[in-house]
């Protein structure tokens, strides 16, 4: 039985089993899994493994032998320690993002009904594909004042007008789109982290005169730091393997300036046929991700399982009262201007791609043009393929987290209440998380020669199982989590579904875990369709259909702003509005995974 | 008996035959709806250029029983040949001359007889036939589509009459000119070097005309080593360096030119006024049309003859570039580039008429007459269909000998990380008002070229 309406997400239930016999130990009974996709599972991460191995083997293979003499040879390049230390930089915009987000978290916390639309807003960003965001930011930071509103603005108030696209301040602008894109995910998090903790907690501190300050070191963030591990893991992994962000935003004249590990493979790679320095390069990308992730997974281990399909109350009226007005006014204001920052870029993108070509290329949407409203962007990236384009890569999306779902539920509750022995439970845990943070530069050559091989390359099913395979650890990951925190089967309210049974399964995990099993299908849903890289590397351009045709029309950037923007907006209407609707759902799925 | 088995027997094959004939005339349409006659094209490129080239094509489409698809690959084009593809295309159109011979065991030659010397310019002949074994006669394994031409350099007409300018034919009034512009307070150039193309194509124009001989050597995959220490080399830097670093000769500054794209260099010109001068190919034209602001009477002339330079800005030591010379050896350059229609193996009929087709005359009158920006590389392509205004610019392409873009021809070296790196560093080194650089810059310049063609110093 459960006291459903329990301000705070806690379910309490009351072990109930046979009073006949002696005491046993309070083990819940663990039935066994005995499904065919479990073997599917094994099947899907050969796909990653098998390919990681070979680069590691092709990173050892010199023409002398075999030995570490690719691993010199990139110790000696300087090109190679320019990439490594904008890597580093990278991850160090990636946590003090982290920073800036719970500062944001925080004060969100205070005037929570301002900020309710705002945490929306923040994040349209994170449906969007990075080379949308390249792009967008790559219009607003356009070098001509007639057409960039940085540069209209700074000239407005006589400021000059600096080359954005140069080298140096471009990293101006990968910083801002980088942050405009995570930053709701951060905060998100936080927030629902936030959201957790008991109020009482706080409230008793504060009644026994704890400071805000210490309230903030003593209570707060101790109880935050497993939602801190997972955003910081999240946030650095994102930003150390960044690499079509870079590649859409860049002039070609400041590559040098910007160069990091992954667009340094890219050119090794693409170079030359030599196949060891970049197996190196990607290793040496692979190493620090894989030393952050078993971090995190260490840290996380020591905590109980959580508890899921916690639908985060947002209605409770618990908004901490801010008593001095001008901090509240503050705090307002502060909420409208990043929600205007926020807007901004999807107002300037919506009314490029309405604009006609001729108007776009020389004059911001602020001015006035000469054609008024146009659908002659439109028809450009029409007849350029990008219906087609959202059709293919809707089956992409669809087929790939149909196949993770099949795979990572299954798998996940084997993880969980299958009855392995502990250390492969921990070994497959910690071999998932490895997975999980993989770059794809660590098996996009072996599997783009596989494909190649076959003929398959640009083809969409094997694309498709890719992605399964590249998405699959993660949610094994997150839904073990989920799934260990339910009642033990047969124990429960549901004690009727019979897991191991094909539909069951999916069944109980609805039941149990629904928060994160929407989370996951969101997530890869998401993550697949805004995909550039995985599909460029492994199956060539024509396997990103949508990113084909962006980049088509990017090529000539600022006198194509109005297709530019087209395109842009029809590619990320779909993953946008899926995450939108699901937004609460998604961040109670993640966080019910961790804050506890 | 048995004659009548044997009736029976026919009556039933006849049958069969008759009730066979619908099912073959629905695989013919079966044929059709699973693509079967369908010739993929991939070409590079994108925006207008892409829907001129389906103009182009839906001559073909009206005239023949296939589908045409084009794929749009952008700058990745060159995946295309690289790669083995599922779905391949059946034709490339390659930008790059200098990758026909690299790719030869993907490609197929051309059908036989498509070849006509009376269409194709004799020049062609060192870029695409290529033996199909090593002794073997060569064949021709791509068919030249699409010719631009890179020694073009666009101006503002309007302007130059009010401040009662001519534009330059030679190096000298260039540098001339520019003082002048700069003197009325206007930026002399756009330069828009954001694409790579634009700067290397610039650089070759300077090279060619001042040393025909020397660019001929230097332009082919790994040309000999020793050439980017020969004094030609150098002085050819000189030259473009000292132009270049005139303070405020470009507009917006150096930075702001190497991060600006072509079509913005053009609209920096014609669409905002911000610059007198553009060096950039024919086909800008469509996009100075789509751009312009009035006032704007558009002129363009042939990429000026090197002649010497003002021995004191280039810097010290310059005594070789003696002022008012008579012209270097070289005349106008001619810089070209080109799109090369290829076949991949194996060819289909499909693929095989629609480069027949490709190769006609008249073929890209669509593209020449609705869109602009066009010149066939098919001399036989009646000249009367261009814009009067690019016509300085197609004529000779048909009529004159030409060299292809030093980016096109050496391959790897050409691209960002050797020659096009090379030449923004140098720039970089330079520009805006650092002239007394160029000397050393240019022996910086050599040295990285020497050290990236021959890393070991072989």
């Amino acid at each position: 039985m459960a006291i459903e309406d329990a301000p705070i997400p806690l379910r309490i239930e009351v072990a109930v089993r046979e009073m006949s016999g002696g005491p046993v130990p309070g083990q819940p009974r663990r039935p066994r899994l005995r499904h065919p996709a479990r073997m599917v599972a094994l099947a899907l991460s050969g796909l990653l493994l098998a390919p990681i191995a070979v680069t590691c083997w092709y990173s050892l293979r010199t023409p002398t032998g075999i030995g570490l003499g690719n691993y010199g040879s990139l110790l000696t390049d300087s090109s190679v320690w320019r990439a490594i230390g904008h890597s580093v930089l990278w991850a160090l915009v990636a946590f003090g993002l982290v920073l800036l987000g719970l500062a944001i978290a925080l004060l969100s916390q205070r005037v929570r009904r301002v900020w309710r639309s705002l945490l929306l807003v923040l994040v349209i960003p994170l449906g969007m594909s990075s080379l949308v965001t390249g792009a967008i930011f790559r219009l607003l930071f356009d070098q001509a004042p007639q057409r960039g509103t940085v540069n209209a603005l700074l000239g407005a108030i006589g400021a000059g007008r600096p080359v954005w696209l140069g080298s140096g301040l471009v990293w101006v602008v990968l910083i801002c789109a980088f942050a405009w894109s995570w930053l709701g995910f951060v905060v998100s998090l936080f927030r629902a982290g936030l959201d957790a903790i008991p109020e009482d907690t706080v409230r008793v501190a504060k009644v026994e005169g704890v400071s805000s300050y210490h309230r903030l070191r003593g209570i707060l963030l101790p109880m935050l730091r497993p939602v801190f591990a997972v955003v910081l893991l999240t946030m650095v992994v994102a930003a150390v393997r960044i690499f079509d962000l870079v590649v859409m935003v860049v002039p070609d004249p400041a590559r040098g300036g910007t160069d990091v590990l992954t667009t340094r493979w890219f050119q090794l790679t693409t170079s030359s046929a030599d196949t060891g320095r970049p197996a190196a390069l990607a290793v040496v990308l692979f190493a620090p991700l894989i030393v952050v992730a078993l971090a995190c997974i260490r840290g996380l281990r020591s905590r109980s399982a959580p508890l899921d399909d916690t639908e985060q109350d947002d209605d409770r009226d618990d908004e901490v009262v801010v008593t001095r007005p001008w901090l509240r006014r503050g705090l307002w204001v502060l909420g409208i201007a990043i929600l205007a920052v926020w807007v901004y870029p999807l107002v300037m993108l919506l009314a490029t791609a309405v604009r006609s070509p001729r108007d776009a290329g020389v004059a911001g949407w602020w001015r006035p043009g000469r054609d008024g409203l146009s659908t002659g962007a439109l028809a450009e990236v029409s007849d350029a393929g990008i219906w087609t384009g959202v059709l293919d890569t809707l089956v992409v999306a669809v087929t790939a987290t149909g196949l993770v779902l099949l795979v990572a539920v299954p798998a996940a509750y084997a993880l969980a209440w299958g009855g392995l022995p502990r250390w492969v439970t921990r070994a497959t845990t910690t071999v998932l998380a490895i997975l999980a943070v993989a770059p794809v530069q660590m098996y996009a050559v072996p599997l783009e020669r596989l494909l190649a091989h076959a003929g398959l390359a640009g083809s969409q099913l094997p694309l498709a199982l890719v992605h399964a395979a590249v998405g699959a650890p993660f949610a094994v990951l997150v839904l073990r989590w989920a799934f260990a925190s339910a009642p033990a089967p047969g124990t429960g309210r549901t004690a009727d579904v019979d897991p191991d049974r094909g539909g069951g399964l999916l069944n109980w995990a609805w039941g149990h875990a629904r928060s994160t099993l929407t989370a996951v299908v969101v997530l890869e849903f998401v993550l697949v369709w805004n995909d550039f890289a995985v599909g460029f590397l492994i199956s060539g351009p024509e396997a990103s259909p949508l990113a084909l045709v962006l980049r088509g029309e990017a090529r000539q950037f600022a006198t194509s702003a109005a297709p530019v923007a087209a395109s842009a907006a029809v590619s990320s209407v779909v993953p946008v509005l899926v995450l939108l609707l699901t937004w609460r759902r998604v961040v109670a799925g993640l966080s019910g995974g961790v804050s506890r | 008996m048995p004659a009548d088995r044997v009736g029976r027997r026919t009556v039933l094959r006849a049958g069969a035959l008759a009730a066979a004939a619908p099912l073959v005339a629905a695989c013919g349409a079966l044929d059709n709806l699973l693509a079967v006659n369908i010739v993929r094209v991939a070409v590079s490129w994108s925006d207008t250029e892409l829907a001129a080239f389906q103009s182009v094509l839906d001559g073909f489409r009206r005239q023949y029983q296939y589908e045409v698809d084009v794929i749009p690959l952008g700058d990745d084009i060159a995946d295309a040949v690289s790669a083995q593809v599922n779905g391949r295309p059946d034709i490339v159109m390659l930008p790059r001359p200098g990758l026909v011979a690299e790719h030869l065991d993907r490609l197929d030659p051309l059908p036989a007889g498509l070849w006509n010397d009376t269409w194709l310019s004799p020049t062609w002949r060192d870029l695409v036939w290529q033996p199909t074994a090593p002794g073997r006669e060569p064949v021709p394994y791509g068919l030249p589509f699409k010719v631009s031409n890179q020694s073009a350099l666009w101006y503002r007409a309007d302007l130059f009459d009010e401040l009662n300018l001519s534009p330059p034919t030679t190096w000298s009034a260039w540098l001339e000119l520019n003082d002048t512009l700069i003197g009325h307070g206007i930026a002399p150039m756009a330069l828009g070097a954001g694409d790579g193309w634009p700067l290397t194509a610039f650089f070759a124009n300077v090279l060619r005309s001042c040393h025909p001989q020397a660019y001929e050597r230097l332009a082919r995959p790994n040309p000999p080593v020793e050439l980017w220490s020969s004094a030609e080399f150098n002085q050819a830097l000189r030259l473009f360096g000292g132009m270049l670093s005139v303070d405020g000769v470009l507009a917006g500054g150096t930075n702001s030119a190497l991060a600006q794209q072509y079509p913005d260099a053009i609209v920096d010109v014609f669409g905002y006024h911000n610059a007198a001068m553009v060096v950039s190919a024919d086909f800008a034209e469509p996009v100075i049309e789509e751009f312009k602001r009035s006032p704007a009477r558009v002129g363009v002339v042939p990429f000026p003859v090197v002649d010497g330079i003002d021995s004191g800005r280039a810097g010290p030591g310059d005594a070789d570039l003696v002022v008012g010379a008579t012209p270097f050896d070289g005349g106008h350059p001619l810089v070209i580039g080109a799109d090369i229609a290829v076949l991949l193996k194996p060819v289909s009929k499909g693929a095989a008429a629609l480069v027949q087709w490709l190769a006609q005359p008249t073929t890209p009158l669509p593209w020449i007459t609705g869109h602009g920006g066009f010149i066939a590389a098919n001399r036989q392509t009646p000249p009367q269909f261009y814009l009067p205004l690019v016509q300085p610019l197609t004529d000779p392409v048909a009529n004159s000998p030409f060299v292809f873009d030093l980016s096109d021809v050496l391959g790897s070296l050409g691209g960002s990380g050797a020659l096009f790196g090379v030449l923004e560093d140098f720039l970089r080194t330079v520009g805006d008002g650092r002239g007394f650089r160029v000397d050393d810059a240019a022996q910086t310049a050599a040295a990285r070229m020497r050290d990236i063609e021959a890393p070991h110093g072989n």
